[in-house]
């Protein structure tokens, strides 16, 4: 088993709909690699990254993360299972306002165990840990020491974002549109850095986005529209 | 759970304006609850010690309530006199080991004069022990000497050697005065909180010897008035009095000799006991203070409704919040024990709020309070209501906290991680 993430027959509708929102007949993703999911808004790329986080649970078929069928986990196991795998960037507004930069980056480690083990795990403390990420995402010194995260730019917000997704070294980072609201310098900037880290650390990258000129970047594309069987619903 | 706790904390004090203004609230009901009681439980105090030591009060035949408000508060009149003969009688009894007349209908500006023995000053006892103590003077000696409560004294601004007139009836303006025979004022009575304050006290004979001219309750005429110096020439002893205070050697004998009174043949008279009419009566005062710790109770209702709703109205700008949450691992139950504790501890901070202002204004108040009403208010350590309340207070926020918990862990499973904005 060499997949981190596979889908098989799953079809997803909200409750009380009488069509379908996904139907995926197979899909997956290697270990490693770095997976540029394409579509325009409303295609269903939320619920795609909801029903792989296990967030959401399909209404047929079978997911499976890092070899285990997640749809036979309670919700709770569910909920732990995550936390413990995978590490998420939004679009915009990743950060908790009222924490400070090493302790927005910090959070995971306080709901997983595994990924406070692992963040220990290379002797130093957690907010050695968390500035040592910082750092490589090129925050260093004052920006660091900023009291809020709103004093941040917008990029630098969605570094610190990529810095928690990456605490802890979860197996899988999925990034939900994170270059949307940058610059396209920035945009370029930001996915070297991410690619950087994210061989650093092996993980699965799972990249969703509407803006095809990033896709040249990754290892290989897929488009959802092409991909999701129950066509484009009608949001 | 410490996450929980920590991410509430410092949410909290993100918003700490709108924050701030549910815990005054919360602190203002706690205020009150605590504060009606504080008051309740002090006022029943003061009052239920208005008189202690004294085992029986015997008068003419009434209800105990009556016969306490007339001859120890001073309020209402006697239903009739009592003899001399009678009182004689009494007193001689062997189990009494002393026994102070009263003698009450007379007035000076509004406050009632009670003409009694210098052994009043000795046996009267208020709060448990308290003795009347003099703030200056000395109990009266002279025929035409007056003792005056502390509130008289203060309120109408008397010292020491001032002459005051005593007037007949009870009128605060009286028409008929004794203005032949003035007084001397002799003492002045240290505050008491009790109906002692607002008294002037004389001796029995003087009381006699205002009213030794007057036939039948009316002034004399011009020519059958008698001086003050002549007056002391004459037989001064009263024939009636209006009540009596006993104190008897043994507690034991105090049923049997009430009973005695009460069937006492020769005039009606009722014997009751302070303590049980002091009980009775407040407890006739109950009725105002149940309602008054309903009112303060609706006002906890109300505040703890407002932070319900504070948190409820919270909830859609932190829908961002909340997913971030899920997505860094928090389960929803993390949501819901989110905003429960938020709740518990806007609750706590109003509850601590809510003592510090009681004990402020019991501290900034009590002078006050004392001054003008008698009451003694003092710091104490919360007791077991007071922790009650509070404890009822962070429960029923917590419970009542669970709808918009209860939301809040619903928006947190529909909206997933993406939540749509």
């Amino acid at each position: 088993m060499n997949a981190s993430i596979s889908l098989d027959r799953v079809r997803f509708r909200w409750r009380g709909s009488a069509r379908d929102v996904i139907h995926i007949e197979k899909f997956a993703v290697d270990k490693h690699e770095k997976l540029f999911i394409k579509g325009p808004s409303g295609c269903g790329k939320s619920t795609l990254l909801n029903l792989i986080a296990g967030v959401f649970e399909p209404t047929a078929g079978d997911v499976h993360i890092l070899g285990k069928s997640i749809t036979r986990l309670s919700q709770a196991q569910r909920d732990v299972f995550r936390a413990d795998h995978i590490g998420f960037v939004f679009q915009q507004f990743n950060l908790l306002p009222y924490l400070s930069l090493i302790d927005n980056v910090l959070l995971p480690c306080h709901f997983s165990k595994r990924r406070k083990q692992q963040a220990l795990s290379g002797g130093q403390s957690l907010t050695t840990a968390a500035s040592e990420l910082l750092s490589q995402l090129g925050i260093v010194g004052d920006e660091l020491n900023k009291n809020s995260v709103m004093q941040l730019s917008v990029g630098q917000q969605q570094r610190v974002a990529v810095a928690r997704a990456l605490m802890g070294s979860p197996e899988i980072v999925i990034a939900d549109e994170p270059t949307s609201a940058l610059d396209e310098d920035a945009q370029a900037d930001f996915l070297r850095l991410l690619f950087e880290l994210c061989d650093k650390n092996g993980c699965t990258l799972l990249f969703v986005s509407h803006n095809r000129q990033l896709e040249s970047m990754f290892d290989r594309v897929v488009s959802l529209p092409e991909l999701n069987r129950a066509g484009q619903p009608l949001v | 759970m410490k996450i929980l706790f920590s991410l509430s904390i410092k949410s909290l004090w993100n918003r700490r304006v709108s924050v701030g203004l549910t815990v005054f609230s919360i602190s203002i009901s706690v205020l009150l609850l605590l504060g009606v009681e504080e008051i309740r439980t002090q006022t029943r105090q003061s009052f239920t010690q208005t008189i202690s030591g004294t085992d029986l009060i015997v008068g003419a035949r009434s209800g105990p309530v009556q016969l306490l408000l007339y001859s120890v508060f001073h309020i209402g009149d006697a239903t009739n006199n009592i003899s001399w003969s009678s009182y004689q009688q009494i007193t001689k009894h062997p189990s009494v080991a002393w026994a102070v007349p009263i003698s009450l209908g007379d007035s000076h500006r509004g406050y009632r004069v009670m003409g009694t023995s210098s052994d009043y000053f000795q046996y009267y006892r208020f709060a448990g022990d308290g003795k009347l103590a003099f703030q200056s003077g000395k109990p009266f000696a002279d025929l035409y000497d007056a003792v005056i409560g502390a509130e008289v004294a203060d309120a109408l601004r008397y010292q020491l050697e001032d002459s005051i007139v005593l007037a007949h009836g009870l009128g605060r303006v009286s028409f008929t005065e004794h203005d032949d025979k003035p007084f001397r004022i002799a003492g002045i009575l240290a505050r008491t909180g009790t109906p002692v304050d607002k008294t002037v006290l004389v001796s029995l004979e003087a009381i006699e010897a205002i009213h030794i001219d007057w036939q039948h309750g009316t002034m004399p005429l011009p020519g059958q008035r008698v001086s003050a110096e002549q007056a002391r020439q004459m037989q001064l002893q009263p024939k009636t009095i209006t009540a009596f205070m006993l104190g008897l050697k043994s507690k034991i004998a105090t049923f049997q000799l009430q009973r005695a009174i009460n069937e006492y043949a020769s005039e009606s008279l009722s014997a009751i006991l302070p303590g049980v009419a002091l009980q009775q009566l407040w407890s006739m005062l109950g009725v105002v203070e149940i309602a008054l710790l309903a009112v303060s109770a609706c006002v906890a209702f109300a505040g703890l409704l407002g932070l319900s709703s504070a948190l409820l109205t919270s909830l859609n700008e932190r829908r961002r919040e909340m997913a971030i949450l899920r997505s860094v691992g928090g389960r929803p139950w993390h949501i819901f024990g989110l905003l429960i504790a938020e709740s518990a501890i806007i609750a706590l901070a109003g509850c601590g709020l809510g003592t510090l202002w009681l004990y402020t204004g019991v501290i900034l108040l009590s002078p006050v309070l004392q001054s003008t009403w008698g009451l003694t208010l003092t710091v104490t350590i919360p007791g077991w209501f007071e922790c009650l309340v509070l404890a009822a207070i962070v429960s029923a926020a917590m419970l009542i906290a669970a709808i918009p918990a209860w939301l809040a862990y619903r928006q947190a499973l529909n909206d997933g991680m993406m939540p749509r904005l």
